[in-house]
């Protein structure tokens, strides 16, 4: 096993040395999405020809609670993100940002999403924390080291999909694509299983918990890149779009042993619901407990405070004061007990230890 | 089993321990590899031909050729490595004589190679053009078009023929070629599966093959850094050996052959002391046992260790064989081949005396020192340093195992010695990535499995057991029911 980083530190340092020549172009008045795809791909190259080292020093994680930055496009250290993200955890990870525009840097995206102004944003956040924070993340193209290990990715996924589809009908077989046309022959059948069960699927916005689920499947139709007639693949479709950022980030647990850190309320809801479905460890409690705590830190807790103390004062008080055993100490029954429990719990623990930082 | 043309070894010319092969043979040739050495430099013409289909793409560059011939400079070559060379304003020029025809998307894979190249990149990027998505481009234009005599890699090498004949006109044919004229003229204009190709393909390849040097000069340090660039950004595709194993051995061959041994010994007990014979048959015999004994229980059956673990079964039946076979010229054979082996024991505990220490060594200076001094006190025994005048391959052949010895025990020599062939078999990995020439990895995480000698470790073993029935009979129920023949 290896217990030290031998390459990561100069790969971060080589990749803000790219960006940072990049920088005058990014933020020029007239940066295009053709720019853009350029330096989109310098810098998957840049990651595919460090991948030896990169997998090298994966190993270095395995004995450590190593968490990642799930469900947001990059660590918003404006917004003090950061502060948030670093309270947990042996070691941090975030899924490079700059990669995740690869499949959306083009013309056909929606108009109203303004991708040149987000990678701006991603582009100059990225660069803040290599230059700022490198000693306290590691930025890393997780979405390709998961393709590396698993060169079955979409089966891969598609099992997992499989696995929280029968769940959700309450199938005891894990469905297939044949057997779930095999077993359900209308739309109607499904919802009537839904209703039973009080799930309400694909409602994005107000009102939609009084449309059928057909009208909803219809309503939201667009969001699948293909035209479909038959109400049964729509739902599939759809299902699959709905789930698939869940999907992925279950898959990076499983694959490289990162607990997943969240921060957005729909992916929280989403992944907490879905996650025991998925993953039946004997640590499957413990984790989901973390994620719950994690989650509820990010929320009760007011961004403004950590403007009043330095980044490395914040990072040594939280190590020094074992702050996450605190805050995890009877998380089960905190949690059980309900969220106002929880929130006051870590409120509690939080003003403890910024009174030490006072002091 | 795949024949080939040059196979024989009397085709072969063996000249001071070298073995020439019958190509070598022959002066002044230089040997080009057509995908290692020769594709990277025209990769764009092979992606304009996959883009487009043949016709349409001999069409477009046929029109790029009229045109580069009516440019503002002198196009010199077809070659990427020349084609960057150029500066600016004609590269700029040739790029827009070939967008005139074709489209960006065609070429763009190229941008992940020569990303250095903001020119080509500016021209060549396009959105919505993943690096993946042109590594599975170029993989597939390697695959078919770097196969050296498939109908794709003809195809490329037509249409540089074509330039240098007669854009560049450094290629002329007489009136006793005008056959080849005839073929290169109708070329383009028939389908491969035609079967006038069958000579048209050749006579391009051969003419390509043959001239190549004369019309343009390999660019060695660009192809290198073509490959070196693809190597690492693609990623390996390793294969490892994994065997099922069908050959399931009885589970009590081995104890059985225990009983019989134990019986030989028991039924000899009285004439042991005097019988070398007997003691060296028996005795090497229950060295080959242990030895299969341990193949099979330290499950090495598909491991470097079941190689060498076959080669000493092989030795120890060739040698007995032949020491029994010279008994008739030197009666005292037996006894002397002992002596031999405790002599190899004394030279060691000699060299032993003088290095002195051996701590944590399996080197037991003790235990050696005692079977030195066993018989008789070693003052009286010689040290025979080459006993047998024969080596190994020339013992085989005087018992007739010259087979068994050329394949097998010649084949598991190399696992002995850690030759590079059995390195190479052994502990590298066979990359199939298309772009990256057919490399080996070593086998850091010791995957690697190799195919299962025990049912060849058996072949010699009940060898030996017929050897060993031919003097000392075995029961005939222990040797019809493991169907052990006597030769």
């Amino acid at each position: 096993m290896n217990n030290a980083i031998i390459y990561l530190h100069n790969i971060q340092n080589e990749y803000y040395d790219i960006l940072k020549s990049k920088e005058p172009i990014v933020f020029s008045d007239d940066l295009n999405l053709v720019e853009i795809t350029m330096i989109i791909e310098e810098i998957d190259i840049f990651w595919r020809k460090n991948r030896d080292k990169i997998l090298f020093d994966l190993d270095y994680f395995d004995d450590k609670e190593t968490l990642f930055l799930a469900g947001s496009m990059y660590l918003d250290i404006d917004g003090n993100c950061h502060y948030y993200f670093k309270t947990f955890g042996d070691e941090n990870i975030i899924n490079d940002s700059i990669l995740k525009f690869q499949n959306i840097a083009n013309n056909d995206v929606n108009a109203d999403f303004d991708i040149i102004s987000i990678f701006k944003r991603s582009f100059k956040n990225t660069l803040s924390l290599l230059e700022n924070f490198s000693s306290y993340f590691y930025i890393l193209p997780v979405d390709y080291i998961i393709s590396v290990y698993n060169d079955e990715l979409i089966e891969m996924k598609n099992k997992i999909f499989y696995q929280l589809l029968s769940s959700l009908l309450d199938f005891e077989d894990i469905l297939s694509n044949e057997l779930f046309f095999e077993t359900f022959d209308s739309i109607e059948k499904i919802e009537n299983i839904l209703e039973n069960k009080k799930i309400d699927l694909f409602t994005f916005n107000e009102g939609d918990n009084n449309l059928s689920l057909k009208e909803r499947l219809d309503k939201y139709e667009t969001q699948i890149p293909f035209k479909l007639d038959d109400y049964l693949m729509k739902f599939l479709c759809l299902l699959y779009n709905y789930w698939n950022q869940i999907i992925s980030i279950f898959l990076v647990f499983m694959e490289l042993g990162f607990i997943p850190y969240i921060s957005f309320k729909n992916t929280f809801f989403n992944f907490h619901t879905l996650f025991l479905s998925l993953y039946n460890g004997e640590d499957a409690d413990e984790i989901l407990n973390k994620i719950i705590v994690f989650y509820t830190f990010n929320i009760c807790t007011d961004e403004r405070i950590f403007n009043k103390i330095n980044f490395e004062d914040y990072v040594n008080l939280v190590v020094n004061n074992d702050f996450q055993e605190k805050l995890m100490n009877n998380d089960e029954d905190n949690i059980s007990k309900g969220l106002n429990v929880l929130i006051n719990h870590i409120s509690k623990e939080f003003n403890i230890l910024m009174e030490k930082n006072e002091n | 089993m795949r024949n080939h043309p040059y196979d024989k070894l009397k085709d072969h010319e063996h000249k001071n321990g070298i073995f020439k092969s019958p190509i070598n043979q022959i002066d002044n040739i230089k040997l080009y590899h057509w995908r290692n050495d020769c594709l990277p430099d025209f990769i764009w013409i092979a992606l304009i031909l996959d883009y487009y289909n043949r016709e349409g793409a001999f069409l477009k560059l046929s029109s790029i050729f009229k045109e580069i011939e009516d440019s503002s400079f002198q196009f010199d070559s077809l070659q990427l490595s020349y084609i960057f060379s150029l500066d600016k304003p004609h590269q700029i020029e040739f790029y827009n004589i070939l967008l005139k025809y074709i489209d960006v998307e065609t070429l763009s894979p190229l941008t992940i190679i020569f990303n250095k190249n903001q020119l080509f990149k500016e021209y060549f990027v396009i959105e919505n053009y993943r690096v993946e998505d042109k590594l599975i481009i170029l993989e597939n234009i390697v695959e078919y078009y770097g196969t050296n005599k498939s109908d794709e890699a003809t195809d490329v090498q037509y249409v540089i023929l074509t330039f240098y004949f007669l854009i560049r006109n450094k290629i002329h044919l007489t009136e006793k070629t005008s056959e080849i004229a005839d073929y290169l003229y109708k070329y383009p204009k028939t389908p491969h599966v035609n079967d006038e190709m069958k000579k048209y393909r050749p006579t391009v390849r051969s003419i390509f093959g043959a001239i190549q040097d004369g019309i343009y000069e390999h660019n060695q340090e660009f192809i290198r850094l073509f490959w070196r660039e693809l190597l690492k950004i693609g990623g390996c595709e390793l294969i490892y050996g994994e065997y099922m194993n069908q050959f399931t051995l009885d589970e009590n061959f081995i104890e059985d052959i225990k009983i019989e041994f134990q019986k030989l010994i028991i039924e000899n007990t009285e004439t042991e002391l005097e019988d070398s014979q007997f003691n060296v048959i028996i005795g090497s015999s229950v060295y080959a046992l242990k030895v299969l004994n341990e193949l099979v229980e330290c499950n090495l059956r598909n491991k470097v260790m079941g190689r060498l673990c076959l080669r000493i079964i092989i030795e120890v039946y060739i040698t007995l064989k032949f020491i029994h076979k010279k008994e008739q010229e030197e009666p005292n054979i037996w006894e002397e081949y002992q002596e031999y082996g405790i002599g190899k024991y004394k030279m060691i505990l000699i060299k032993a005396r003088e290095v002195k220490e051996f701590e944590n060594s399996h080197l037991n200076t003790e235990l050696i020192d005692a079977l030195v001094n066993e018989q008789f006190d070693e003052m009286f025994l010689n040290i025979e340093v080459k006993y047998f005048k024969k080596d190994m391959r020339k013992k085989a052949g005087d018992v007739d195992e010259k087979e068994l010895y050329d394949l097998y025990y010649d084949y598991e020599s190399n696992y002995a010695h850690g030759l590079w062939g059995a390195v190479r078999e052994s502990a590298m990995l066979t990359c199939v990535n298309p772009l990256h020439l057919g490399h080996n990895v070593p086998d850091v995480q010791l995957n690697h499995g190799l195919a299962d000698v025990l049912p060849d470790a058996i072949m010699v073993f009940k060898k030996l057991l017929s050897f060993i029935d031919d003097n000392y009979p075995l029961s005939s129920e222990f040797m019809s029911k493991y169907e052990v023949k006597n030769e």
